[in-house]
């Protein structure tokens, strides 16, 4: 890449981007571009039209796809501390200022009360205590979205931002270890069966494969996955299709390399 | 304060917090919270840090509100870019030490059993996202998201996905390519410029 020539090139690599640029353009995108590397695309793009264009197409396409993003409640206190600083902000000189579609004047928030300091320090500790399940929950909302798109119906996708989605006909089953409980399985139905799982991160590391058990008795493969050491307190998050109605599945396995079941799930 | 807000569309509320009517930016925090929170969450993986990002992208949304121009996309597209650009900014930041890898890992995106007329023509726009996807290969479809929406880095992904970090970077960049030429030849021709040219 040259970035900086403010060449436009002639197009016949990638659409629309200068020859060897689009690589560059896709990291910027993307958000892996940083210091030095990263100034010398803007500048670039403060030069060349063509690749200016392409990155918009590109933005607008990374755009769309966070609508992927789990929605998940914020911490008790939250509304109240983003009025706070609307308020704060609003009339403070350390607010930012001259950005590209600033207007002269930003509204000022009235009449809203804020959360007092010690409700705030409660809501962060209750936070942190919290992270963990969140972050779980975060994981899994995202993927039954996914999932939930896919099948084309399994689920009540919201048309708007106030609505949430909603599974219908879960199956669920407690991932167990022996006595131990390390994660959980959900079985949705649809046109497609899926199963979602997640699991303690760090338990167990390598290839994992994931099978189910018919209530015939048969046992079905769903898929392999990769468990990482991860950090204590993290989780696992996975997703495949199975190729049996939901109705249909009686159990769920972690199943080791070495074939040894791992943990077992009894979906209910 | 007026009464209501909260039945107003989205870029209504966006107009009434450009003017400075207060209820309709309480009603817009309102409705929008529990996303801007989640993509903060989703991309930081921290409470704390992530209701940073997401009160500033909620400033930087109603500080900018004027500027919101609806012929470029949805209210909700909008303030969630404004909040993946402060996630982003946030993660420049924190990044000396990576985020666990391997938090999430998807196995399975791509429903290539349904019909691609079917999906195209669903009007919601989260359909539509998956028409896309599906047409999008498997691995390159999931580096992309783990990328995108998770904040994941290159070598993240490399680690979540156990590939070697140029094929995570290669099926970043080959999947959003992929991704903008369906997106841009199912979109209207406002957004079809890249492939204009």
């Amino acid at each position: 890449m040259t970035p900086g020539s403010g060449t436009p090139g002639s197009g016949a690599g990638m659409p629309g981007a200068c020859p060897g640029n689009e690589e560059r353009l896709i990291d910027l995108v993307v958000g892996h571009l940083a210091g030095k590397e990263r100034e010398a695309v803007l500048a670039h793009l403060e030069r060349c039209r063509q690749c200016s264009v392409r990155v918009a197409g590109l933005s607008a396409s990374v755009d769309d796809l966070l609508a992927l993003a789990p929605e998940v409640e914020p911490p008790a206190g939250f509304e109240a501390r983003v009025f706070a600083r609307l308020r704060a902000n609003g009339t403070s000189p350390a607010r930012p200022s001259g950005r590209a579609g600033a207007r002269p004047g930003a509204p000022r928030l009235r009449g809203l009360s804020g959360a007092g300091r010690r409700a705030d320090r409660q809501a962060v500790r209750q936070a942190a205590r919290r992270r963990w399940d969140h972050r779980v929950l975060g994981a899994a909302a995202a993927l039954v979205l996914v999932m939930g798109a896919a099948v084309g119906g399994g689920f009540a996708l919201g048309r708007s931002s106030g609505e949430h989605v909603a599974a219908a006909s879960v199956m669920t089953g407690r991932l167990m270890d022996g006595a131990v409980a390390v994660g959980k399985v959900m079985v949705y139905p649809g046109r497609t069966t899926w199963l979602f799982m997640y699991l303690d991160q760090g338990r167990w590391s390598g290839s994992l494969r994931c099978e189910v058990v018919a209530r015939d008795g048969y046992v079905m493969k769903v898929g392999d996955f990769w468990a990482g050491a991860g950090s204590a307190g993290g989780a696992l998050a996975w997703g495949a299709k199975v190729p049996l109605p939901a109705s249909q599945v009686r159990e769920a396995m972690v199943v080791g390399p070495s074939g040894k079941v791992m943990a077992v799930a009894q979906l209910a | 304060m007026r009464s209501g807000a909260s039945e107003l569309t989205d870029e209504a509320l966006v107009a009434g917090m450009a003017v400075g009517d207060d209820a309709c930016t309480v009603a817009f925090v309102r409705r929008f919270q529990r996303r801007v929170f989640g993509l903060a969450f989703a991309m930081i993986g921290d409470r704390e840090a992530a209701e940073e990002v997401a009160q500033e992208a909620f400033w930087r949304a109603w500080r900018h509100a004027g500027a919101f121009d609806r012929r470029r996309g949805a209210v909700s597209t909008w303030l969630l870019a404004i909040t993946r650009n402060v996630a982003i900014d946030s993660l420049r930041v924190r990044r000396p030490v990576p985020a666990p890898p391997a938090d999430v890992a998807w196995a399975e995106i791509a429903d290539p059993g349904a019909p691609l007329d079917e999906r195209a023509s669903a009007e919601d726009g989260r359909r539509r996202l998956m028409a896309v996807l599906n047409e999008v290969p498997e691995s390159q479809a999931r580096a992309v998201v783990l990328a995108v929406v998770y904040g994941f880095s290159a070598q993240e992904v490399s680690d979540a996905e156990g590939v070697p970090l140029g094929t995570a970077k290669a099926r970043i960049r080959r999947g959003l390519i992929k991704l903008r030429a369906l997106s841009a030849a199912q979109e209207g021709p406002w957004r079809q410029e890249d492939l204009s040219q």
